[in-house]
Protein backbone atom coordinates (compact mmCIF):
# COMPACT_ATOMS: atom_id res chain seq x y z
CA UNK A 1 0.00 0.00 0.00
CA UNK A 2 1.28 3.47 -0.83
CA UNK A 3 1.60 6.10 1.89
CA UNK A 4 -0.97 8.35 0.20
CA UNK A 5 -3.50 5.51 0.22
CA UNK A 6 -2.79 4.84 3.89
CA UNK A 7 -3.31 8.51 4.74
CA UNK A 8 -6.62 8.47 2.86
CA UNK A 9 -7.77 5.42 4.84
CA UNK A 10 -6.71 6.95 8.16
CA UNK A 11 -8.50 10.17 7.29
CA UNK A 12 -11.65 8.15 6.57
CA UNK A 13 -11.37 6.81 10.11
CA UNK A 14 -11.18 10.27 11.68
CA UNK A 15 -14.42 9.80 13.72
CA UNK A 16 -12.57 7.24 15.88
CA UNK A 17 -10.38 10.07 17.23
CA UNK A 18 -13.32 11.82 18.87
CA UNK A 19 -12.82 12.08 22.63
CA UNK A 20 -9.33 10.54 22.50
CA UNK A 21 -7.47 11.66 25.62
CA UNK A 22 -5.01 10.09 28.04
CA UNK A 23 -6.51 8.62 31.20
CA UNK A 24 -6.53 11.46 33.75
CA UNK A 25 -4.33 11.15 36.86
CA UNK A 26 -7.44 11.20 39.09
CA UNK A 27 -8.86 8.14 37.32
CA UNK A 28 -5.54 6.34 37.68
CA UNK A 29 -5.46 7.05 41.43
CA UNK A 30 -9.05 5.84 41.79
CA UNK A 31 -8.25 2.61 39.94
CA UNK A 32 -5.14 2.15 42.10
CA UNK A 33 -7.10 2.62 45.34
CA UNK A 34 -9.75 0.18 44.15
CA UNK A 35 -7.08 -2.33 43.15
CA UNK A 36 -5.41 -2.04 46.56
CA UNK A 37 -8.77 -2.59 48.25
CA UNK A 38 -9.54 -5.66 46.17
CA UNK A 39 -6.03 -7.07 46.73
CA UNK A 40 -6.20 -6.56 50.51
CA UNK A 41 -9.62 -8.25 50.57
CA UNK A 42 -8.24 -11.13 48.49
CA UNK A 43 -5.30 -11.52 50.89
CA UNK A 44 -7.66 -11.64 53.89
CA UNK A 45 -9.89 -14.19 52.17
CA UNK A 46 -7.07 -16.39 50.88
CA UNK A 47 -4.59 -16.19 53.75
CA UNK A 48 -6.60 -14.92 56.72
CA UNK A 49 -5.71 -12.07 59.06
CA UNK A 50 -2.68 -12.36 61.30
CA UNK A 51 -3.91 -12.21 64.91
CA UNK A 52 -0.71 -10.68 66.31
CA UNK A 53 -0.79 -7.74 63.90
CA UNK A 54 1.37 -7.17 60.86
CA UNK A 55 4.54 -9.26 60.76
CA UNK A 56 6.63 -6.44 59.36
CA UNK A 57 5.15 -3.86 61.75
CA UNK A 58 3.32 -0.71 60.79
CA UNK A 59 6.46 0.35 58.89
CA UNK A 60 5.80 -2.55 56.55
CA UNK A 61 2.53 -1.00 55.42
CA UNK A 62 4.09 2.42 55.00
CA UNK A 63 7.10 1.15 53.04
CA UNK A 64 4.97 -0.72 50.51
CA UNK A 65 2.31 1.96 50.26
CA UNK A 66 5.03 4.55 49.59
CA UNK A 67 6.78 2.34 47.02
CA UNK A 68 3.51 1.55 45.25
CA UNK A 69 2.62 5.26 45.14
CA UNK A 70 6.04 6.35 43.87
CA UNK A 71 6.18 3.59 41.25
CA UNK A 72 2.61 4.39 40.15
CA UNK A 73 3.58 8.03 39.61
CA UNK A 74 6.48 6.79 37.48
CA UNK A 75 4.18 4.46 35.55
CA UNK A 76 1.93 7.44 34.77
CA UNK A 77 4.93 9.23 33.23
CA UNK A 78 6.38 6.13 31.50
CA UNK A 79 3.16 5.35 29.61
CA UNK A 80 3.62 8.32 27.27
CA UNK A 81 5.84 7.87 24.21
CA UNK A 82 8.30 10.50 25.48
CA UNK A 83 11.83 9.38 26.40
CA UNK A 84 12.00 8.08 29.98
CA UNK A 85 13.63 10.72 32.16
CA UNK A 86 15.91 9.96 35.10
CA UNK A 87 13.34 11.63 37.33
CA UNK A 88 10.81 8.98 36.34
CA UNK A 89 13.01 6.28 37.78
CA UNK A 90 14.57 8.21 40.66
CA UNK A 91 11.86 7.75 43.26
CA UNK A 92 11.28 3.99 43.01
CA UNK A 93 14.98 3.25 42.61
CA UNK A 94 15.82 5.36 45.69
CA UNK A 95 13.10 3.61 47.70
CA UNK A 96 14.49 0.21 46.74
CA UNK A 97 18.07 1.27 47.44
CA UNK A 98 17.05 2.55 50.88
CA UNK A 99 15.49 -0.82 51.58
CA UNK A 100 18.57 -2.68 50.44
CA UNK A 101 20.71 -0.23 52.45
CA UNK A 102 18.88 -1.18 55.64
CA UNK A 103 19.58 -4.84 54.96
CA UNK A 104 23.20 -4.18 53.98
CA UNK A 105 23.67 -2.33 57.28
CA UNK A 106 23.02 -5.51 59.23
CA UNK A 107 25.86 -7.73 60.41
CA UNK A 108 26.53 -10.86 58.35
CA UNK A 109 25.00 -13.11 61.04
CA UNK A 110 21.87 -10.97 61.14
CA UNK A 111 21.68 -10.95 57.36
CA UNK A 112 21.77 -14.75 57.34
CA UNK A 113 18.96 -14.91 59.85
CA UNK A 114 16.69 -12.40 58.10
CA UNK A 115 17.35 -13.24 54.43
CA UNK A 116 15.95 -16.74 54.08
CA UNK A 117 15.23 -18.60 50.88
CA UNK A 118 12.18 -20.40 52.32
CA UNK A 119 10.65 -17.03 53.21
CA UNK A 120 11.25 -15.73 49.69
CA UNK A 121 9.70 -18.85 48.13
CA UNK A 122 6.66 -18.53 50.42
CA UNK A 123 6.30 -14.83 49.60
CA UNK A 124 6.72 -15.45 45.88
CA UNK A 125 3.78 -17.82 46.00
CA UNK A 126 1.53 -15.55 48.03
CA UNK A 127 2.54 -12.03 47.00
CA UNK A 128 3.03 -13.24 43.43
CA UNK A 129 -0.56 -14.45 43.33
CA UNK A 130 -1.85 -11.20 44.86
CA UNK A 131 0.16 -9.14 42.37
CA UNK A 132 -1.52 -10.73 39.35
CA UNK A 133 -4.66 -8.56 39.44
CA UNK A 134 -2.85 -5.20 39.84
CA UNK A 135 -0.38 -6.20 37.13
CA UNK A 136 -3.21 -7.20 34.80
CA UNK A 137 -4.94 -3.86 35.40
CA UNK A 138 -1.72 -1.96 34.69
CA UNK A 139 -1.08 -4.08 31.61
CA UNK A 140 -4.47 -3.13 30.18
CA UNK A 141 -3.55 0.51 30.76
CA UNK A 142 -0.12 0.06 29.21
CA UNK A 143 -1.47 -1.71 26.15
CA UNK A 144 -3.63 1.34 25.52
CA UNK A 145 -0.63 3.61 26.04
CA UNK A 146 2.60 4.06 24.09
CA UNK A 147 5.57 3.68 26.44
CA UNK A 148 8.88 4.81 24.93
CA UNK A 149 10.55 1.96 26.78
CA UNK A 150 8.31 -1.10 27.17
CA UNK A 151 10.95 -2.78 29.37
CA UNK A 152 11.10 0.07 31.88
CA UNK A 153 7.31 0.45 31.80
CA UNK A 154 6.99 -3.29 32.50
CA UNK A 155 9.48 -3.16 35.36
CA UNK A 156 7.63 -0.22 36.90
CA UNK A 157 4.29 -1.97 36.49
CA UNK A 158 5.81 -5.02 38.18
CA UNK A 159 7.11 -2.81 40.97
CA UNK A 160 3.66 -1.30 41.55
CA UNK A 161 1.95 -4.70 41.41
CA UNK A 162 4.55 -6.28 43.70
CA UNK A 163 4.35 -3.41 46.19
CA UNK A 164 0.53 -3.63 46.24
CA UNK A 165 0.81 -7.39 46.73
CA UNK A 166 3.31 -6.92 49.58
CA UNK A 167 1.13 -4.23 51.15
CA UNK A 168 -1.90 -6.51 51.02
CA UNK A 169 -0.02 -9.55 52.28
CA UNK A 170 1.37 -7.61 55.27
CA UNK A 171 -2.09 -8.14 56.78
CA UNK A 172 -1.63 -11.91 56.67
CA UNK A 173 2.15 -12.48 56.67
CA UNK A 174 3.13 -15.09 59.29
CA UNK A 175 6.81 -14.03 59.47
CA UNK A 176 7.38 -12.62 62.97
CA UNK A 177 10.65 -10.76 62.54
CA UNK A 178 9.92 -7.39 60.90
CA UNK A 179 13.31 -7.28 59.15
CA UNK A 180 12.92 -10.85 57.87
CA UNK A 181 9.47 -10.00 56.51
CA UNK A 182 10.79 -6.80 54.95
CA UNK A 183 13.71 -8.56 53.25
CA UNK A 184 11.55 -11.44 51.95
CA UNK A 185 8.94 -9.02 50.63
CA UNK A 186 11.56 -6.75 49.06
CA UNK A 187 13.21 -9.67 47.27
CA UNK A 188 9.83 -10.84 46.03
CA UNK A 189 8.91 -7.37 44.79
CA UNK A 190 12.24 -7.14 42.94
CA UNK A 191 11.63 -10.51 41.28
CA UNK A 192 8.12 -9.43 40.24
CA UNK A 193 9.60 -6.22 38.82
CA UNK A 194 12.04 -8.34 36.81
CA UNK A 195 9.23 -10.51 35.50
CA UNK A 196 7.33 -7.29 34.71
CA UNK A 197 10.28 -6.06 32.63
CA UNK A 198 10.24 -9.26 30.55
CA UNK A 199 6.45 -9.16 30.15
CA UNK A 200 6.62 -5.45 29.26
CA UNK A 201 9.24 -6.11 26.61
CA UNK A 202 6.93 -8.61 24.90
CA UNK A 203 3.51 -7.16 25.71
CA UNK A 204 3.84 -3.37 25.80
CA UNK A 205 5.64 -2.89 22.49
CA UNK A 206 3.44 -0.95 20.08
CA UNK B 1 5.99 28.25 20.08
CA UNK B 2 7.11 27.59 16.48
CA UNK B 3 4.90 27.40 13.39
CA UNK B 4 4.98 23.63 13.23
CA UNK B 5 3.82 23.28 16.81
CA UNK B 6 1.00 25.79 16.29
CA UNK B 7 -0.18 24.27 13.02
CA UNK B 8 -0.01 20.66 14.22
CA UNK B 9 -1.79 21.51 17.45
CA UNK B 10 -4.58 23.23 15.55
CA UNK B 11 -4.91 20.35 13.08
CA UNK B 12 -4.75 17.67 15.79
CA UNK B 13 -7.45 19.37 17.86
CA UNK B 14 -9.61 19.87 14.76
CA UNK B 15 -9.21 16.23 13.76
CA UNK B 16 -10.53 15.18 17.16
CA UNK B 17 -13.62 17.14 16.23
CA UNK B 18 -13.89 15.15 13.00
CA UNK B 19 -12.19 17.62 10.61
CA UNK B 20 -10.90 15.38 7.79
CA UNK B 21 -9.01 18.12 5.96
CA UNK B 22 -7.10 19.07 9.12
CA UNK B 23 -6.26 15.46 9.84
CA UNK B 24 -5.04 14.95 6.27
CA UNK B 25 -2.72 17.96 6.63
CA UNK B 26 -1.43 16.71 9.96
CA UNK B 27 -0.67 13.24 8.58
CA UNK B 28 1.03 14.62 5.47
CA UNK B 29 3.18 16.88 7.67
CA UNK B 30 4.06 14.02 10.01
CA UNK B 31 4.83 11.72 7.05
CA UNK B 32 7.20 14.29 5.60
CA UNK B 33 9.07 14.70 8.89
CA UNK B 34 9.16 10.94 9.52
CA UNK B 35 10.48 10.31 5.99
CA UNK B 36 13.35 12.75 6.44
CA UNK B 37 14.27 11.35 9.86
CA UNK B 38 14.01 7.73 8.72
CA UNK B 39 16.15 8.34 5.63
CA UNK B 40 18.79 10.13 7.67
CA UNK B 41 18.94 7.32 10.27
CA UNK B 42 18.89 4.57 7.64
CA UNK B 43 21.66 6.30 5.72
CA UNK B 44 23.76 6.88 8.83
CA UNK B 45 23.46 3.26 9.90
CA UNK B 46 24.55 2.06 6.45
CA UNK B 47 21.19 0.58 5.41
CA UNK B 48 19.45 1.20 2.12
CA UNK B 49 16.64 3.73 1.96
CA UNK B 50 14.08 1.18 0.72
CA UNK B 51 12.65 0.73 4.21
CA UNK B 52 12.02 4.46 4.80
CA UNK B 53 8.47 4.32 3.45
CA UNK B 54 7.63 1.32 5.66
CA UNK B 55 8.79 3.33 8.69
CA UNK B 56 6.71 6.33 7.59
CA UNK B 57 3.62 4.12 7.36
CA UNK B 58 4.25 2.61 10.78
CA UNK B 59 4.58 6.11 12.23
CA UNK B 60 1.28 7.16 10.64
CA UNK B 61 -0.54 4.11 11.98
CA UNK B 62 0.91 4.77 15.46
CA UNK B 63 -0.13 8.44 15.29
CA UNK B 64 -3.65 7.23 14.50
CA UNK B 65 -3.97 4.36 16.97
CA UNK B 66 -2.12 6.11 19.81
CA UNK B 67 -3.75 9.50 19.27
CA UNK B 68 -5.26 9.23 22.73
CA UNK B 69 -1.84 9.33 24.38
CA UNK B 70 -1.35 12.95 23.31
CA UNK B 71 -2.47 15.29 26.07
CA UNK B 72 -3.73 18.58 24.52
CA UNK B 73 -2.33 20.40 27.56
CA UNK B 74 1.17 19.48 26.34
CA UNK B 75 3.00 20.36 23.11
CA UNK B 76 2.31 18.03 20.18
CA UNK B 77 5.64 18.27 18.31
CA UNK B 78 7.72 16.44 20.95
CA UNK B 79 4.99 13.75 21.10
CA UNK B 80 5.13 13.25 17.33
CA UNK B 81 8.95 13.30 17.37
CA UNK B 82 8.98 10.68 20.15
CA UNK B 83 6.75 8.39 18.06
CA UNK B 84 8.92 8.91 14.97
CA UNK B 85 12.06 8.14 17.01
CA UNK B 86 10.51 5.03 18.62
CA UNK B 87 9.25 3.60 15.33
CA UNK B 88 12.48 4.38 13.47
CA UNK B 89 14.69 2.78 16.12
CA UNK B 90 12.34 -0.19 16.31
CA UNK B 91 12.59 -0.61 12.52
CA UNK B 92 16.38 -0.23 12.60
CA UNK B 93 16.59 -3.02 15.17
CA UNK B 94 14.39 -5.19 12.97
CA UNK B 95 16.37 -4.39 9.83
CA UNK B 96 19.54 -5.15 11.76
CA UNK B 97 18.16 -8.57 12.66
CA UNK B 98 17.12 -9.08 9.05
CA UNK B 99 20.63 -8.14 7.92
CA UNK B 100 21.97 -10.78 10.29
CA UNK B 101 19.49 -13.26 8.80
CA UNK B 102 20.67 -12.31 5.32
CA UNK B 103 24.27 -12.89 6.45
CA UNK B 104 23.17 -16.47 7.03
CA UNK B 105 23.53 -16.94 3.29
CA UNK B 106 27.29 -16.39 3.69
CA UNK B 107 27.32 -18.79 6.58
CA UNK B 108 25.34 -21.29 4.52
CA UNK B 109 27.89 -20.98 1.72
CA UNK B 110 30.71 -21.54 4.22
CA UNK B 111 29.05 -24.55 5.76
CA UNK B 112 28.03 -26.10 2.50
CA UNK B 113 31.47 -25.51 0.95
CA UNK B 114 32.57 -29.11 0.45
CA UNK B 115 35.77 -30.41 1.92
CA UNK B 116 37.03 -31.97 -1.30
CA UNK B 117 37.82 -30.20 -4.54
CA UNK B 118 35.52 -32.56 -6.38
CA UNK B 119 32.69 -31.56 -4.06
CA UNK B 120 33.59 -27.86 -4.32
CA UNK B 121 32.05 -27.61 -7.76
CA UNK B 122 28.88 -29.04 -6.32
CA UNK B 123 28.25 -25.98 -4.12
CA UNK B 124 25.72 -24.47 -6.49
CA UNK B 125 24.17 -27.90 -6.74
CA UNK B 126 23.84 -28.00 -2.94
CA UNK B 127 22.12 -24.64 -2.92
CA UNK B 128 19.78 -25.77 -5.68
CA UNK B 129 19.07 -28.95 -3.74
CA UNK B 130 18.32 -26.96 -0.58
CA UNK B 131 16.16 -24.52 -2.53
CA UNK B 132 14.20 -27.44 -3.97
CA UNK B 133 13.54 -28.62 -0.43
CA UNK B 134 11.78 -25.34 0.44
CA UNK B 135 8.01 -24.99 0.22
CA UNK B 136 6.75 -23.31 -2.98
CA UNK B 137 6.37 -19.67 -1.90
CA UNK B 138 9.57 -19.65 0.17
CA UNK B 139 11.52 -21.17 -2.74
CA UNK B 140 10.17 -18.59 -5.20
CA UNK B 141 10.84 -15.66 -2.88
CA UNK B 142 14.38 -16.70 -1.90
CA UNK B 143 15.27 -17.33 -5.53
CA UNK B 144 13.78 -14.00 -6.66
CA UNK B 145 15.25 -11.85 -3.87
CA UNK B 146 18.44 -13.72 -3.08
CA UNK B 147 19.53 -14.95 -6.50
CA UNK B 148 17.85 -12.68 -9.06
CA UNK B 149 18.15 -9.57 -6.89
CA UNK B 150 14.54 -8.43 -7.33
CA UNK B 151 13.01 -5.95 -4.89
CA UNK B 152 10.34 -7.17 -2.46
CA UNK B 153 7.76 -5.14 -4.35
CA UNK B 154 8.59 -6.64 -7.75
CA UNK B 155 8.77 -10.09 -6.24
CA UNK B 156 5.31 -9.59 -4.67
CA UNK B 157 3.89 -8.49 -8.01
CA UNK B 158 5.41 -11.44 -9.81
CA UNK B 159 4.18 -14.01 -7.28
CA UNK B 160 0.81 -12.33 -6.76
CA UNK B 161 1.18 -11.98 -2.98
CA UNK B 162 1.59 -9.02 -0.62
CA UNK B 163 4.97 -7.49 0.26
CA UNK B 164 4.48 -8.60 3.86
CA UNK B 165 4.03 -12.20 2.69
CA UNK B 166 7.22 -11.86 0.64
CA UNK B 167 9.22 -10.62 3.64
CA UNK B 168 7.87 -13.33 5.92
CA UNK B 169 8.50 -16.06 3.32
CA UNK B 170 12.03 -14.73 2.73
CA UNK B 171 12.95 -14.89 6.43
CA UNK B 172 11.39 -18.32 6.83
CA UNK B 173 13.12 -19.57 3.69
CA UNK B 174 16.50 -18.32 4.89
CA UNK B 175 16.00 -19.89 8.30
CA UNK B 176 15.11 -23.20 6.66
CA UNK B 177 18.14 -22.98 4.35
CA UNK B 178 20.35 -22.31 7.38
CA UNK B 179 19.00 -25.41 9.11
CA UNK B 180 19.58 -27.55 5.99
CA UNK B 181 23.08 -26.16 5.67
CA UNK B 182 23.82 -26.99 9.30
CA UNK B 183 22.81 -30.60 8.69
CA UNK B 184 25.07 -30.73 5.62
CA UNK B 185 27.95 -29.13 7.49
CA UNK B 186 27.58 -31.72 10.27
CA UNK B 187 27.70 -34.54 7.72
CA UNK B 188 30.73 -32.99 6.00
CA UNK B 189 32.58 -32.70 9.33
CA UNK B 190 31.69 -36.30 10.14
CA UNK B 191 33.06 -37.44 6.76
CA UNK B 192 36.23 -35.41 7.19
CA UNK B 193 36.72 -36.92 10.67
CA UNK B 194 36.32 -40.46 9.33
CA UNK B 195 38.82 -39.84 6.51
CA UNK B 196 41.42 -38.49 8.94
Amino acid sequence: MKTDELIARLVDDVPSLAGARPLPARAMILIAVLTVGVTVAASMLLYGVRAAGPGSGIMGYLVWAALAGLALASVARARAPMPVSKRTLLAPVCALLALLGILAGLSLADQKSVVRVDHVIHCLQTIGLLAIAPFAALSVLMRRSAPASPVIAGALAGLVAGAIGALAYSVSCPINDPLAALSAHATTVLIIAGIGAVVGWRLYAW
Amino acid sequence: MDDREQLWRRWALASRDGDREAYNRLLVGVADRARRFAKSRLGRSGHGLDDAEDIVQEVLVAIHTKHGTWDPDRPIAPWVDAIIRYKTLDALRRIGRRAVATDDIDRIAEHTAPVHASERSGYIGDLDRHLDALPGLERGVVAALGLEGLTAKKCAERLGVSEVDVRVAFHRGLARLARLAKVDAGLARQRAGQEQ
